[in-house]
């Protein structure tokens, strides 16, 4: 037991860092980044860009010794080569405000170069050397500043992680809270008009699209006024209001998303203890219960229930590994300030920092979850060696 | 295993003159237990409407998707009622205490500085009055329904500024005709956006007079918005029909793709084991690892370009969905062709000289079938998801195609939402398309499955 969780630990940062790398090429190889819209901007200069580009870690400044070794090079049909005094072109020194725009970018070998105004030049910095440099950052908690936010990467995160989690876990005791009994309540008499009630839900909320349910909540909430639409509390009185009065507040605006999310998870786990409890009413320790003239209710929740119960706890924990992640359009939709707003902003701007660090936390809650989930099963299932 | 049709039946009864009973192929067997599924058999029949639906999009929409006119930008669905224009009262209470209505009027001056009243407009819906009508411009019980004539009014509220309110006119009704020809040709049929056929036939429309001049010189509109319009002024029957080509074309596509990559993965590394099977399976692990939306996201960004045109982004959509998805499929395929590679049959093809390819491709993979239909169509739902979450998002589909998570991308702003609620019908057709796939799939799982009872469920 012990050894098998010590080796799933240890597979974790493994499978981390392959994530890390998969999403940073995968971002490296997508045409433009951030500043590629400033480009168009004649308000800002070659320099300030390939500052900001090197501040952001995409680009490296050069110093003259690294650019004297390039030695000569050919590009905009001329050759080039650098040296201590200046440029040369064509073996002729010439000034670099004058090849400004033949130099401005160019590439040696397989590196691009970028000159700018003031005659400084930059190096690309290649995708393996920018993972590296991340992964050193990662190791030390630096995540990085946001390109957009000009803010520390953790942070931003940090702050959206916990409204996010406030929901999917509201949307958890929602979704666990009714599957249960409605599962157990159609397992008792299957066949039966609640048996028959709850696979119409079941199918219901496997089905709804939850973009679509969200809508219809929000339409529902506009029309009748009863539920708040958007944020997660009143953002112009919260500051004065009571404590009680502020925790109503938040459970008002909780209640419309975690009430479209759970629903559509419950679906799944109320058909999983349906078919649990179908099955174990049917073993022979149950009918020697009901012969030995137990309770109804005693055989029920004592010993089926019981050992319906296994399959479920496993489930649990892979909803723990969704915590982060299943709310995303239903965030999106309405207007909760967690991830899934800086997720889209970031993917939308490319803001590198923010996209990567936003998977790794979903990606470590995934593994993490899964891992619960063996562990579990494990732990409640003796028949189960881990091994 | 398909060869069994033709074999011929050992007879079984010991009547002789009772002819044997044929034996059933698998296939046919799978088909006769989900016959008896009567949730699956709706199920599939309401697939087979929406995809029919959609590949005759443009024979059975009254217009051309694309046209729109901002004048009648979030017109209400006809099917349901119509706006009324009339005039804007106060509820006031008089001395007696009655409630009593009071006309909205307005007081201008005109430029000679005499002033003049006006009577201020404004709109109503009304349910099932003023929408689709059965009655005749005479006024008359016909069976030919008829709509009415669209007209703007021009009023002005009460800091005196222009409003512009389009409602129906009651006294102009226009029959539905059928089989209306339009003046420019347009896509009749269609499989999934591919092999077009063009005309000019509209199932239904109706038509302006061309003699009737409130027509030609603009004041009034004949349009047809059974299920109202969108924020353009297009009619949203037709887009929802058209967006049908993507949106359930999608599913299919993907789940294709990414059941053939799942196969080859899975079926390569069941079957040589060793090295590649460690290599590839720690490949599947990675990628599940990933956050599925996520993962499509940043797919989303290394292929799609905003300067692609639709055709291609839709291409491209289909293929980040299916590389986003294919690595759970993968993983359970490897483990059956794992067992199955030990059966005798694949050990004695082995013996006899078929080579590797021969032994997955005739022996091994057939033999996954059943499992990779069931999955398939329990998945496709999350291909249509995905295409609607990416359209939605506005990193897919683009205007001025029509999409159903395009289409419901307006409703993203609640004030259209509150006041425009048929905005959101694009939604009810993905929540009856992936109901009908739960449907059917669960219907193949049991019919698959040789342990479940049919006709009880459980």
């Amino acid at each position: 037991m012990w050894t098998f969780i010590i080796r799933r630990l240890l597979t974790v940062p493994l499978l981390l860092i392959g994530v890390a790398l998969i999403t940073f090429l995968l971002q490296r190889w997508a045409p433009g980044d951030f500043f590629t819209q400033m480009e168009m901007d004649p308000s800002k200069t070659t320099a300030d860009l390939l500052r900001m580009k090197a501040d952001a870690g995409l680009m490296k400044r050069v110093s003259t010794d690294t650019l004297v070794e390039l030695s000569s090079f050919r590009t905009a049909g001329s050759s080039f080569s650098f040296t201590e005094q200046g440029i040369l072109r064509d073996g002729q020194p010439v000034a670099s405000t004058d090849v400004r725009t033949e130099l401005r970018k160019f590439t040696v070998g397989l590196r691009l170069f970028e000159m700018d105004e003031q005659g400084a030049v930059y190096r690309e910095i290649s995708s393996l050397e920018g993972f590296g440099r991340w992964c050193l950052g990662a190791l030390r908690g630096n995540f990085g500043l946001s390109f957009q936010h000009r803010r520390p990467v953790f942070e931003l995160i940090m702050e959206r992680l916990w409204n996010t989690l406030k929901l999917s876990l509201a949307a958890l005791v929602i979704a666990w809270g009714l599957a249960v009994p409605l599962g157990v309540l159609a397992a008792v008499k299957p066949g039966s008009l609640p048996d028959h009630l709850c696979g119409l839900i079941a199918f219901f909320g496997l089905s709804i699209p939850s973009v679509f349910f969200a809508l219809l909540m929000v339409l529902f909430a506009s029309l009748t006024g009863w539920f708040p639409i958007g944020d997660m509390v009143d953002v112009v009185n919260y500051d004065s209001m009571s404590l009680w009065e502020k925790v109503k507040n938040q459970v008002h605006h909780l209640f419309l998303p975690a009430i479209v999310i759970g629903t559509g998870t419950m679906a799944g786990y109320m058909r999983q203890t349906r078919g649990n409890m179908v099955e174990a009413l049917t073993q022979d320790y149950v009918r020697t219960a009901r012969a030995k003239g137990l309770s109804p209710n005693k055989v029920l929740f004592k010993h089926a229930l019981r050992n319906a119960i296994n399959p479920l706890i496993t489930l649990f924990g892979y909803s723990l590994a969704y915590l982060l992640t299943g709310s995303f359009l239903v965030e999106v939709v309405m207007n909760w300030p967690g991830m899934a707003r800086l997720v889209v902003d970031a993917i939308f701007a490319k803001d590198e920092p923010i996209v990567m660090a936003a998977v790794m936390v979903g990606s470590l809650l995934l593994v993490l979850g899964n891992l619960v989930a063996d562990l579990l099963l494990a732990l409640t299932d003796p028949r189960v060696r881990l091994s | 295993m398909t060869n069994s049709n033709s074999q011929p039946a050992t007879p079984t009864s010991s009547n002789p003159t009772q002819p044997p009973r044929p034996v059933r192929g698998p296939w046919r067997t799978l088909f006769l237990r989900l016959k008896k599924n009567r949730i699956a058999v709706v199920g599939g029949w309401i697939l087979i409407v929406l995809y029919g639906l959609s590949c005759f999009a443009g024979f059975l929409s009254p217009s051309n998707y694309t046209d729109g006119d901002s004048q009648l930008s979030l017109y209400g669905p006809m099917l349901f009622g119509g706006y009324h224009i009339i005039d804007a009262v106060d509820i006031e209470t008089d001395a007696d205490g009655n409630e009593i209505e009071v006309p909205r009027v307005l007081v201008f001056e005109d430029e000679y500085g005499e002033e003049f009243e006006e009577a201020e407009k404004t709109r109503e819906w009304r349910h099932f009055s003023g929408g689709i009508t059965f009655t005749d411009p005479e006024g008359n019980f016909t069976f030919r329904p008829h709509v009415y004539a669209l007209q703007e009014v021009i009023s002005y509220d009460e800091y005196g500024e222009e409003k512009y309110l389009v409602g129906i006119d009651p006294d102009v009704r226009l029959p539905i005709q059928f089989f209306v020809q339009s003046e420019e040709e347009h896509e009749l049929a269609s499989l999934c956006g591919w092999f077009r056929i063009f005309g000019t036939t509209h199932l239904f429309g109706v038509r302006a007079p061309k003699d009737d001049e409130r027509f030609t010189n603009g004041d009034h509109v004949a349009r047809v918005f059974l299920l109202g319009s969108d924020k353009s002024g297009r009619d949203l029957f037709t887009r929802i029909l058209y967006g049908g080509q993507i949106s359930l074309s999608v599913g299919l596509i993907g789940i294709v793709i990414s059941m053939g990559i799942g196969l080859i993965i899975g079926g390569i590394s069941g079957y040589f084991g060793g090295w590649i099977d460690v290599g590839l399976m720690r490949f599947t692990e990675l990628l599940m690892a990933i956050p599925g939306l996520y993962l499509i996201l940043t797919l989303r960004n290394v292929f799609i370009q905003d300067s692609m045109d639709s055709r291609e982004t839709y291409l491209w959509i289909v293929v980040i969905l299916a590389l986003a998805g294919w690595a759970a499929t993968g993983r359970v395929i490897r483990g059956m062709v794992l067992s199955l590679k030990e059966q005798e049959y694949a050990l004695s093809a082995r013996a006899l000289g078929a080579g590797h390819t021969r032994v997955i491709l005739r022996h091994i993979l057939p033999n996954t079938a059943s499992f990779v239909i069931v999955t398939a169509t329990l998945y496709v739902p999350y291909y249509i998801l995905g295409e609607v979450a990416l359209s939605f998002l506005g990193l897919g589909i683009t205007e001025p195609e029509a999409s159903w998570g395009l289409l419901l991308k307006d409703a993203q702003s609640s004030e259209i939402l509150k006041y425009s609620p048929w905005i959101v019908i694009p939604g009810l057709f993905i929540f009856i398309a992936v109901l009908a796939y739960n449907f059917l799939g669960d219907g193949l799982r049991d019919a698959a499955d040789p342990r479940a009872v049919l006709g009880k469920k459980g």
